[in-house]
């Protein structure tokens, strides 16, 4: 078990850090405003959520387990608000947005 | 709420009598203080507290499960789709029949599942406004939140 647990962590803060980069180019591909918010509410979360795992498991890193599920708590809690406050603002706002064609 | 408070206090007390406490024993209490409420149930009126604990985890793997595939969702059509082949557009869900908390958690949920976003809701609370990232069928996206959102919170809340 310790003998890969290193590994297995860094693999799956990679894993996280690959989310994170194609939640990145999510936001820079897709045409609006709202699907960019589509983009940073889902991807960022998950990878987020992912990579903070891979560094409890960890075992180099000197974090209490409380600490680590405390921030996925919070990303898991404010990131989709950010997302929404984004499209929100924008809706008000009226800008401009992707027809259906 | 008794019953919560019954659950708690066996967590505890499962917690004293460790001689290393730590953040797994509570769980481990909490867990048991479910059973004993669940074998007793008709001598400690503890039926509703059971049924809603049961629902709400329940819910919570479906949630995790609709998250995933989201995710998975997303992955795909930011870099197997063409940009022009998305088809976003704007939905209204009506949710009328619910209390404010019920509201927040299903808007909150809504963020986080497949290809839907919460964008606004009207000043009386009736009509939430979503975004959909690839919505060919409205109707279809209305009856996936209808079956597995809605149905899950309303299954704990009430």
């Amino acid at each position: 078990m310790n003998l890969y647990q290193e590994q297995i962590s860094v693999g799956i803060m990679i894993l996280g850090a690959l989310l994170v980069l194609i939640a990145m180019i999510g936001i820079v591909r897709f045409p609006d405003v709202f699907c960019r918010a589509h983009a940073l509410g889902k991807g960022l979360t998950l990878g987020l959520m992912i990579l903070l795992f891979g560094i409890w498991l960890d075992p180099k890193t000197e974090v209490s387990g409380l600490k680590v599920i405390a921030a996925i708590f919070f990303q898991f809690v404010t990131l989709p608000v950010a997302s929404h406050l984004i499209a929100r603002l924008s809706y008000e706002k009226n800008l401009p947005r992707a027809r259906r064609r | 709420m008794r019953s919560l408070v019954l659950n708690v206090l066996v967590a505890v007390i499962w917690l004293l009598l460790q001689t290393q406490p730590t953040l797994l024993d509570f769980f481990v209490g909490a867990a048991l203080g479910f059973l004993l409420l669940f074998l007793f149930r008709p001598v400690l009126h503890s039926g509703d507290y059971v049924r809603r604990v049961i629902a709400a985890n329940v819910f919570v793997l479906l949630f995790a499960w609709e998250f995933l595939r989201a995710c998975v969702q997303l992955i795909r059509l930011t870099l197997f789709v063409p940009v022009d082949r998305l088809r976003p557009d704007f939905l209204i869900y009506d949710v009328s029949g619910l209390t404010r908390l019920e509201i927040l958690l299903l808007s909150h949920c809504v963020s986080l599942t497949p290809g839907t976003c919460t964008v606004d809701i009207s000043h009386d609370f009736s009509r939430l406004y979503l975004h959909v990232l690839d919505c060919p069928d409205p109707a279809a996206v209305r009856r996936d939140i209808d079956n597995t959102l809605r149905r899950g919170i309303l299954a704990f809340t009430r």
